[in-house]
């Protein structure tokens, strides 16, 4: 498989944690491994999302760079969608609803994945069936505002290959559902 | 259990919640008021007394809540929710527990609206299902008037949106491990979150 060239956005359950050279490795249910760098500014927080997600089978949002370090790592949840829009207030970016988290989430038109998440939030609204989501770690400052970046966003119960932007696609051996951390939490 | 308080006993109760800021991100407001709203609840609880729940749902316009530091910003929310208490002369009843939104004490129900910037809603006193809203919203709309939320006031155990499910602690279906276990392990989240320094994404 061609190495991705461009950071890789995805759901994922961590397996194990260890300890590496100047990085902490992480690894995916399916074998994948990514490093997180001890220098990285929210080491602690990932740390901790990521033995959350250990832990309980949970799934985290990710965001890795073509070399396989993370460069955000955050929590995910479930919900039913209750709207996806244009933004009045914004034309770079659609505004969501899920109906389990009460903030507006943001979905950014220059997300690489964007007609993917599009697509997966609009049936989602036409179903009615849950999807699996993440924000970005730290909300955006704006102008006016102070809000949530979408991370990824996918359905509940897709099993197996997910595609990815590029064509390429990612294994699964777990999809998000064997274990939300709305599920498995405590 | 039938419960109504007097003011000062509502001022009581709101500033121990307040007390609280160590185990309750009361400023981490981009997510998590479910979760505040139900360890206020139990709290409260221990203190003896009967909360209920109040949520806010947008119809019209999002909910819109200025940053608690003068940046000029503000979080726009989907709906709201925080514990209530019956007070003997209160505006509907019930005054507001939320530290979140004001320091200043308990709140009615119009000034906890008018917090989110809600200068239209209707009121229930029980859970709705969401056709019932929209047909809301459409009467208004035909009479020419806004509509900006639903508040709901709520006995524990009651679903804002009934066709959703759920013990009311967020709309939709309870976590299966338990509202409690739940909200306890994501405040911890929340406060770790709250209390770390912000940062640019490498």
């Amino acid at each position: 498989m061609q190495p991705l060239m461009r950071n890789v956005y995805d759901l994922r359950v961590i397996t194990a944690i260890e300890p590496g050279e100047g990085s902490v490795l992480l690894t995916f249910q399916g074998g994948e491994r990514a490093t997180v760098p001890t220098d990285h500014p929210d080491l602690k927080l990932i740390l901790a999302e990521a033995e959350r997600s250990s832990e309980w089978g949970s799934p985290v949002g990710l965001i890795l760079d073509p070399a396989g370090r993370v460069l955000d790592l955050s929590h995910t949840h479930e919900s039913c969608v209750r709207r996806i829009e244009d933004d009045s207030e914004g034309p770079n970016r659609l505004a969501v609803g899920f109906w389990s988290f009460c903030a507006v989430c943001y979905l950014t038109r220059d997300h690489p994945d964007f007609e993917r998440i599009r697509k997966t939030l609009t049936e989602a609204v036409a179903t009615d069936k849950p999807v699996v989501f993440a924000n970005e770690t730290w909300p955006l400052e704006g102008e006016t505002e102070i809000w949530n970046k979408i991370m990824d966003v996918r359905p509940v119960e897709v099993p197996g290959r997910l595609p990815q932007a590029n064509g390429a696609a990612v294994t699964h051996d777990s999809t998000p559902r064997a274990a939300t951390a709305a599920e498995r939490g405590g | 259990m039938e419960q109504t308080l007097t003011l000062e006993q509502a001022q009581e109760a709101f500033r121990a919640m307040a007390a609280l800021r160590d185990e309750i991100a009361f400023g981490w407001l981009r997510e998590g008021c479910e979760c505040r709203a139900q360890l206020m609840i139990e709290h409260l609880q221990e203190m003896s007394l009967v909360p209920g729940r109040v949520w806010a749902v947008s119809v019209g316009r999002r909910l819109t809540f200025p940053h608690p530091t003068p940046t000029g910003r503000s979080y726009k929310w989907e709906n709201h929710v925080a514990p209530t208490l019956s007070v003997e002369g209160a505006e509907h009843g019930i005054l507001v527990i939320d530290p979140g939104l004001s320091q200043a004490g308990p709140l009615t129900l119009g000034d906890w609206a008018l917090a989110m910037r809600v200068k239209s809603f209707h009121l229930s006193s029980a859970g709705l299902v969401e056709a019932e809203i929209l047909s809301l919203h459409s009467a208004r709309a035909l009479r020419g008037e806004d509509l900006d939320a639903v508040l709901l006031t709520l006995k524990l155990g009651e679903a804002p949106l009934t066709n959703r499910g759920g013990s009311g602690f967020r709309i939709g279906p309870d976590p299966p491990q338990g509202v409690s276990a739940f909200a306890h392990r994501e405040m911890r989240r929340f406060l770790g979150l709250q209390d770390a320094p912000r940062r640019e994404r490498p």
